[in-house]
């Protein structure tokens, strides 16, 4: 099974170093054509090495849990879930995506919200906080694991207002005007936004997704309540940039006369801001519907429990 | 030979009639103001009818019996009244009435916040009508463009003081339906009977929590658009929406409609959540699928806030292919509830009492309605159609023959309960059919009227192609359709005195509110009812069927209690 | 009496709302979804006034048809000031409410009377700033949006006064204690909210 993934990564890597001679110098300019979209990689060293870190240490953790664990059994759909995060991930910043994404706004606005919206909940449905807990040695666990899991830091960023706020600030404060340029204009600016984006979403959709067990997580009306709020500020910020009469990202706006091709830069604004707006809030609604869906069951459960508490108090009101 | 004061219903007289008058004013009784909101509602509604008949009796003549400007304060009236004053408050009046009793709850969360909400309806209602008093009513269409509305450049005086009642109206009547959305929302949340978890509500209860959500989060951004625009029109030059000063017309529509749209939803989803209740009793069976039904109702309350966009198609100012798909994507949680529907009736023993005939009715109309939204939906469709007749008949498919007969199917079905008399069964059939055939004349050559390309909101036409007969034939269905409402005004005030009576549970239906008396005394319910499932009174038949077979035996000849088929 | 205190439940409402405990009181939960519909509200009022800022012909406030970049606001000492003034606000309120928490109904007088202060105080130099501006609400699309959005953030701080002042007056008369502190919650939970709309006008009218 491993060996199998292992061997899938390799030959992705493998797939990539063309991919490096062709690696991008940022101002040219890429052609519309899609045959030649398909070939122009940008391999990201840091991004991928810290990739394959994170999904080295997983797939470890997860043939350690899968051989020496008995008794506890985790399920291998986790496992496909993170991977599929992790390839969607390293899809998003290495492929064409992020080539094209200085070049076109709205490639730019799909990387983030794959990044956001399906790498982050894909990353958390692999139940990474269990399998730490479960796979580590007792030493590692009790000296690293548990004191990071139980650290104020991060109780306090996962703390549910905090949490959404921390989200919200991320997506917005980004896609000020200033900041998004020189984002686009440095490399480890932009990796920070990356990086950020990812771990705004990973907290936001940890207080959503419940396969790792918390204490801080919030009840489902809380959550629901969450999610609306997240749609909301979506739409907003989606609403003003499909609203704004003129460019407002001076890298895409000087560069869509040179590029010669595709849509000029009001229209490419657009779409992105459409991006954002339909599939965006789309997400936000599919977890939403999961969510409510869980809430039956949970609902479901507590009403039998009450049920059989009532009956028994009744019993006992009869007897006494 | 009984009198009328034999005949006033139990629980709603006082021994003076000033201290019955008080006792309606002064009232925090979720069921009295109930009540109080559905016959207000209805006195809207039948001023706004009228208006509507004014309107048809203008196409049918071709203009020559009205001026355009008071033509045009005719549909924009009628067009204000129906939503705002009369579909609106008509579902909360129900709503208000019926689920804190199927909750199992003794009144809403916030009881005296409820009666401030009626008095602010009343109060909003009243002032955009006094508007025929002080120079003539607003006239721009219930969407009120800006800036047609604006009072500024070439628009100035054209919308005198009324323009001015309306927008202060319709804040006031926000206020109170935000004010209500968030007594429902705290009420479902807080005040359901033990054991009654989220989901072995009722779905009326649902489609109550979702319309709240809506109310909430919409109706400020309402609050706020016309605020700005009563800026704009007084003393603000129109700086907001007239882009001669340098606004955005643009702007106004996306406000508006970031209300408005989830307001369809306002107006459609407690419509269904009624027939929800009704088709189950009277096809004897369990609703099909009420989870999937809640998915849905969440699904087109979110869907709702997204899309609203499609109503800017024809500005250019909307990135088109996006809100296409996504106003698509509505069709697929609404198709989910059109077929758990039929799925409820299919080989179910169904009984066509009135209150089934309009859910059947609603079932029939909708789709049409919802069938012509996917129409104009689609953008290219969108560009030849909008500001068509069809799109007139469309929203008068959902509104009319959805909204309304959603309505009128809640009245007959929880009539008995509120008054502890039936409806008349005969006239109520009479009045469903004539509504049905004069509903359908109407809206149906609207929609070939739009499809031939008739512009809305004008009160002349070319004499060509057709259009005198068709406009004639909905006219006609107008006055048919009118009739039809007016037996079923005589119908309510004679079953209120007169009719049969009716005992607590005349349907054998499945939810709370039926396992008090008819009407319910004012704190509800004598003993908190225990709730086991969504169908607590079919799970007591069933125990009492059980216990009669276990104790009597199976000699027992009596007519039993009517067991409903398991799901 | 100190025992009742100890094991009295306590109100913590974001505890509450959003780890899904049940105790919350209506109250509370009428609160959260107030303030629901006024975030909506302000939202509604912010983004016309972000997309008029962006597209309008001339942003700043006309006299006679003519722009006078002059007249706009800049943050000078006295708003500054006051924005801390409302904002620091928020301190001695939540302290009322941990200390009616504790059944400390002294101090929590001590809390609402120092917000109510501080909040008269902002209204004060909020009026000030009026009477200063030389613009008014119809000059302009900066003077409308400047007034509609100070005007109602005023409006919402005098009700949030009204609100904490009733509350003051009727703890002079024995009322609240660790146990019926709703009222006190709702009321700081809104003034925080108050609070929050004004450091967000706050950056968009004098900062942006």
């Amino acid at each position: 099974m491993s060996k199998r993934w292992a061997a899938v990564a390799v030959a992705l890597l493998a797939a990539l170093v063309p991919g490096v001679a062709a690696a991008h110098d940022g101002a040219a300019a890429e052609s519309g054509d899609v045959l030649h979209a398909l070939t122009v990689w940008s391999p990201d060293p840091p991004g991928i090495v810290l990739l394959l870190v994170m999904a080295g240490l997983y797939v470890w953790g997860y043939r350690r849990l899968r051989r020496g664990a008995p008794g506890f059994h985790f399920p291998r759909w986790h496992a496909v879930a993170f991977g599929a995060g992790a390839l969607l991930l390293l899809g998003s910043v290495v492929s064409p995506i992020d080539t094209y994404s200085d070049d076109l706004f709205w490639v730019h606005m799909a990387q983030h919200m794959l990044i956001v919206m399906l790498v982050a909940p894909l990353l958390l449905l692999g139940a990474p906080a269990t399998l730490a807990l479960r796979a580590s040695s007792p030493r590692v666990r009790r000296s690293y694991v548990v004191p990071l899991m139980r650290s104020r830091a991060l109780q306090l960023l996962t703390y549910p207002p905090v949490a959404l706020l921390l989200f919200v600030a991320a997506v917005w404060i980004w896609h000020l005007p200033a900041l998004y340029d020189a984002a686009i204009g440095s490399e480890a600016l932009h990796f920070l936004e990356h990086g950020i984006f990812l771990g705004g979403a990973l907290l936001f959709w940890w207080l959503i997704i419940g396969v790792d067990a918390s204490h801080l997580r919030p009840g489902y009306v809380a959550r629901l309540a969450i999610l609306v709020v997240a749609v909301l500020q979506n739409i907003g910020l989606a609403l003003i940039l499909t609203n704004m009469g003129e460019p407002v990202y001076e890298t895409y706006a000087e560069l869509a006369p040179l590029r010669g091709w595709g849509p000029s830069a009001l229209i490419d604004q657009r779409i992105g801001a459409g991006i954002m707006w339909v599939p965006g809030a789309m997400m936000f609604a599919l977890a939403v519907l999961v969510n409510v869906y869980y809430w039956a069951e949970h609902e479901g459960f507590r009403g039998r429990r009450g049920d059989m508490l009532r009956e028994r108090t009744a019993r006992e009101v009869r007897l006494a | 030979m009984a009198t009328v004061a034999d005949a006033v219903p139990r629980g709603y007289g006082g021994a003076a009639p000033w201290a019955a008058v008080m006792s309606w004013v002064t009232t925090v009784d979720h069921k009295k103001i109930g009540i109080l909101y559905v016959i207000t509602a209805g006195v809207f509604g039948v001023v706004g009818a009228a208006f509507s008949l004014v309107v048809r009796t203008e196409l049918a003549n071709r203009g020559a019996v009205l001026d355009a400007d008071t033509y045009n304060q005719m549909f924009t009236m009628h067009a204000s009244i129906m939503i705002f004053l009369f579909i609106i408050p008509a579902f909360v009046g129900f709503m208000n009435y019926v689920v804190p009793l199927q909750l199992g709850a003794r009144d809403m969360a916030f009881p005296r916040v409820n009666a401030l909400s009626y008095w602010m309806f009343l109060f909003g209602g009243v002032l955009i009508l006094s508007s025929f008093a002080f120079g003539g009513s607003a006239s721009a269409g219930w969407t009120i463009y800006a800036p047609l509305t604006g009072n500024t450049g070439a628009n100035r005086d054209v919308v005198g003081a009324g323009m001015d009642l309306w927008l202060v109206g319709v804040i006031i009547l926000g206020a109170a339906s935000t004010a209500g959305g968030i007594n429902f929302m705290v009420t479902i949340f807080k005040m359901r009977a033990p054991g009654m978890t989220m989901f072995r509500m009722p779905l009326l209860g649902w489609t109550t929590l979702v319309t709240a959500f809506l109310t909430v989060l919409a109706t400020p951004v309402l609050a706020a658009a016309l605020i700005m625009l009563f800026v704009d029109r007084n003393g603000g030059g129109g700086v907001f929406f007239d882009p001669a000063s340098g606004g955005q017309a643009l702007l106004w529509q996306n406000v508006f409609w970031f209300y408005s749209h989830p307001a369809v939803y306002i107006m459609i989803l407690p419509a269904m959540g009624i027939i929800s209740e009704i088709i189950p009793v009277f096809s004897r069976k369990p609703l099909f699928g009420y989870r999937s039904m809640v998915l849905a109702l969440v699904a087109i309350g979110l869907l709702s806030f997204v899309v609203w966009s499609h109503h800017m198609f024809a500005t250019g100012g909307v990135f088109l292919p996006f809100f296409m798909a996504s106003t698509f994507l509505i069709a697929v949680p609404t198709g989910v509830k059109m077929f758990n529907w039929m799925a409820t009736m299919y080989r179910g023993s169904i009984q066509l009492t009135t209150a089934m005939l309009f859910s059947v009715g609603f079932l029939l109309l909708f789709l049409i309605g919802g069938l012509t939204g996917m129409f104009s939906a689609a953008v290219p469709v969108d560009f030849a159609l909008h500001d068509t007749y069809f799109v007139v008949g469309h929203l008068h498919y959902v509104l009319a023959t959805g909204s309304a007969f959603g309505i009128f199917a809640a009245s007959y079905y929880w009539f008995p309960k509120m008054f502890g008399r039936f409806m008349n069964e005969g006239l109520g059939k009479v009045h469903f059919w004539l509504m049905f055939v004069g509903t359908n004349m109407i809206y149906w050559p609207q929609l070939m009227l739009g499809l031939d390309g008739m512009p809305r909101r004008i009160n002349d036409y070319a004499g060509n192609g057709g259009w005198e007969l068709m406009n004639l034939i909905a006219s006609v269905g107008a006055f048919i359709a009118i009739s039809g409402v007016m037996i079923f005004l005589y119908n309510v005030v004679h079953s209120m005195f007169w009719g049969e009576r009716a005992g607590d549970d005349p349907w054998e239906a499945n939810t709370l509110e039926w396992a008090t008396s008819s009407p319910p005394p004012p704190h509800n319910f004598d003993e908190v009812p225990t709730v086991r499932s969504e169908r607590p009174l079919f799970d007591q038949r069933r125990d009492a069927l059980a216990a009669l077979a276990a104790g009597a035996g199976a000699g027992a000849s009596e007519p039993q209690p009517d067991a409903q088929r398991e799901g | 009496m100190a025992t009742r205190v100890r094991t009295a439940r306590r109100i913590n409402p974001i505890k509450e709302f959003f780890m899904g405990q049940e105790p919350m009181t209506n109250g509370l939960w009428g609160v959260v979804f107030f303030i629901l519909s006024e975030i909506m509200f302000f939202s509604g009022l912010i983004a016309a006034s972000l997309a008029l800022r962006e597209d309008t012909l001339v942003w700043a406030p006309l006299f006679d048809g003519v722009a006078n970049p002059e007249a706009v606001l800049e943050a000078e000492f006295q708003t500054v000031f006051f924005a801390f003034v409302l904002v620091g606000s928020s301190l001695p309120m939540q302290y009322a409410a941990f200390a009616i928490r504790k059944g400390n109904r002294r101090g929590m007088q001590w809390g609402m009377a120092i917000t109510l202060v501080m909040g008269i105080a902002f209204l004060i130099s909020q009026g000030l700033e009026w009477e200063a501006a030389e613009f008014g609400i119809g000059n302009g699309a900066y003077g409308a949006t400047f007034f509609l959005l100070t005007g109602f953030h005023g409006a919402h701080v005098l009700g949030g006064l009204l609100f904490i002042l009733v509350l003051f007056l009727r703890s002079q008369v024995g009322q609240f204690d660790a146990r019926r502190n709703t009222a006190v919650e709702a009321a700081t939970i809104y003034w925080h909210f108050v609070d929050v709309v004004w450091i967000l006008l706050f950056s968009l009218l004098f900062l942006a």
